[in-house]
């Protein structure tokens, strides 16, 4: 027999539930707009976009750009996690310092980066004057300055991610590796690897998906020729007012990326559960 | 000390009425409430327009910057909350077409000895609007790095030696903008920009990027970041007003003149008070303001423009709008979406 859980449980359950009722609609009104043609109804604008090879190109240069940005965040993610994880009493003041950026607006922070890699920046200044290059590297407004951005606004993400799983694991797992003879790389892939694999791949979800809907670094910081989708979205929206457009690069957007998503959290999922169970905590 | 007793009806009444407050106060004080973009723009036309208007009639005018004032009119349709709104005569067109502009009588906001083409009128012939002023769309450079008379026409934009050197607007504004200018400049029109888009072409295999901000652009052109730009005369000779390396050329073929419009959202509060503004926004004394302040050149008959703001523009202004290209606005708007289209499919 079916046992339902207490009416006060139910109850508690119904905020929750409105909440996610208004993220539902929200979804089914964004569906039903990509489906609006003039005063009728049809897949017309999901047909129209993918007859555009520029659209086409754009939307696989967004999620290539997301993905390259989600694997360097990573990279550079997990050095930064581990060296704070050993900082002893100084690794508050370092996590402290990576979300510091988050205190300055993009907007802000991406015109910073207009001085420092224009082709009259501080960088390419110093290469000009030290003799390494005779005139300017272009670093800015191409797929390089979108990547640059990206990875300084997301990278906070994977590392406080990485933060997460690493201040709970144990590092007696690597000593005692290391005392059964395994080699550092050996260690890193059959024992630390594991034990954070399921902030690794929560850190490279939310950069994921959060690259993949970038609008204002792609916008600052890209060039003519490199639109990300989230910025025609944008443009449709707020310029062109052509909703229906701007919703069906939205659902398209949306679709791919869970596709990309979802076998990640079940990986995810599958490796918590393998995981030991800590000091039991 | 006497406690209160706050019963549920009561505290439902109060919160009912503070949700609502803003909105009878609004409706009931007749006041203004403005928007246009921030900075230079809403700096100028605080003190051009606002202030001096509030001084005179007593009615109080509040402003707020917008980021995009059209899109605040669009998304506000069913409930504005402004009443007198300045931004491009096609983002005007373009409200107008979907239904969000408050029509006037012709005899309630007298324009005359303005030129036609900068009067928006509806279908049924009523004034959609006060042509507050309008800004010429030439191309900018950075002294230090282009020398006097180098860049002479647009066409001058697509030479190879300026490659990777300039910049152009993004395809939204591009679309209405550097597009039609090139088009007059290849022999074309409003309606017929097809030579105008080859010349794009050329011009966007140029570019090292497209501005997406006034600031942007302002930055990368006093930087010298990039050395020239199609670009607006205002900022240009704002920046110079400021000691920045940056003039502004006026192409052959003409320079674009780019129409401001004021107007009021449809169903809106405080109609009769907003038409007070828009009368007052065509007087000639508040657009000389607006001329002196930040460069924005004036659209009222008999509106003129101060001699050291001439020396800033380098000529008469009688001269400078001799060389003015003033295409068909309407058209431009109506065709904006399509050709923002090619313009990427162009560039993709």
């Amino acid at each position: 027999m079916t046992s339902w859980p207490p009416a006060r449980t139910i109850l508690l359950c119904l905020p929750a539930l409105a909440l996610m009722s208004v993220f539902a609609a929200g979804l089914v009104l964004l569906f039903l707009s990509s489906l609006t043609v003039g005063q009728g109804w049809g897949a017309d604008n999901y047909v129209e976009f993918f007859a555009r090879p520029d659209l086409r190109r754009t939307l696989v240069r967004t999620l290539a750009m997301a993905a390259i940005t989600t694997l360097l965040c990573t990279l550079i993610a997990y050095p930064v996690a581990r060296a704070i994880t050993r900082a002893g009493r100084r690794s508050g003041l370092l996590t402290v310092l990576v979300i510091l950026p988050w205190m300055v607006s993009i907007v802000v922070r991406s015109y910073g980066w207009i001085v420092v890699l224009g082709n009259r920046g501080t960088f390419n200044s110093l290469m000009m004057w030290t003799g390494v290059t005779e005139g300017p590297i272009q670093l800015l407004f191409n797929q390089t300055g979108i990547l640059i951005g990206l990875v300084h606004v997301f990278c906070p993400f994977s590392i406080i991610s990485l933060l997460a799983v690493m201040d709970r694991a144990d590092p007696d797992f690597e000593e005692a590796a290391a005392s059964l003879g395994a080699r550092p790389y050996e260690s890193f892939a059959r024992v630390t690897l594991p034990l954070i694999a399921p902030g690794l791949l929560t850190g490279a979800s939310i950069v994921f998906l959060l690259s993949a809907g970038a609008v204002l670094t792609p916008f600052l910081l890209g060039g003519p020729r490199d639109p990300m989708l989230a910025v025609q979205v944008y443009q449709d929206v707020f310029q062109l007012f052509n909703f229906p457009r701007a919703a069906t690069a939205t659902m398209i957007l949306m679709v791919i990326a869970l596709l990309v998503i979802l076998p990640v959290q079940g990986v995810e999922r599958l490796l918590t559960r393998r995981l030991p169970e800590g000091d039991g905590q | 000390m006497t406690a209160i007793r706050l019963t549920r009806r009561a505290f439902g009444g109060l919160a009912a009425g503070a949700l609502a407050a803003p909105y009878v106060a609004r409706a009931a004080d007749g006041k203004i409430v403005a928007t246009t973009w921030g900075g230079g723009v809403g700096d100028m036309w605080k003190a051009a327009f606002g202030e001096p208007f509030a001084k005179r009639t007593g009615i109080a005018v509040d402003f707020v910057e917008s980021a995009n004032p059209a899109t605040a009119v669009q998304t506000q349709a069913a409930d504005p909350q402004f009443n007198v709104v300045t931004s491009t005569y096609v983002d005007a067109v373009n409200l107008d077409r979907a239904g969000l502009l408050e029509g006037f009588d012709p005899a309630t906001l007298p324009l005359d000895g303005v030129a036609d083409s900068y009067v928006l009128k509806s279908a049924e012939g009523k004034l959609l609007g006060a042509p507050s002023y309008r800004t010429i769309y030439g191309i900018a450079y950075n002294t230090d790095l282009v020398k006097p008379g180098e860049i002479t026409s647009w066409k001058d934009l697509a030479d190879p030696k300026w490659k990777g050197k300039i910049a152009t607007a993004r395809p939204f504004y591009g679309s209405i903008y550097d597009l039609t200018a090139f088009a007059y400049a290849t022999g074309g029109d409003s309606d017929n920009v097809d030579e105008g888009l080859n010349l794009y072409k050329q011009i966007a295999d140029n570019a090292l990027t497209a501005f997406t901000s006034l600031a942007q652009a302002n930055q990368l052109l006093s930087r010298g970041e990039i050395y020239a730009a199609p670009y607006y005369a205002a900022r240009v000779w704002a920046m110079k007003s400021e000691g920045l390396p940056v003039e502004l050329a006026i192409p052959e073929e003409g320079a674009l003149a780019l129409p401001y419009l004021t107007y009021v959202p449809k169903n809106t509060f405080a109609v009769p008070e907003a038409l007070k503004m828009l009368n007052y926004i065509m007087e000639p004394e508040p657009q000389a303001i607006a001329a002196e302040m930040a460069g924005y050149l004036p659209l009222a008959p008999g509106a003129k423009v101060s001699p050291r703001m001439e020396q800033v523009m380098g000529m008469p202004y009688a001269d400078l709008t001799t060389k003015l290209i003033e295409p068909n606005w309407t058209t431009l708007a109506v065709n904006q979406d399509a050709r923002v289209q090619m313009i990427e499919k162009m560039l993709g």
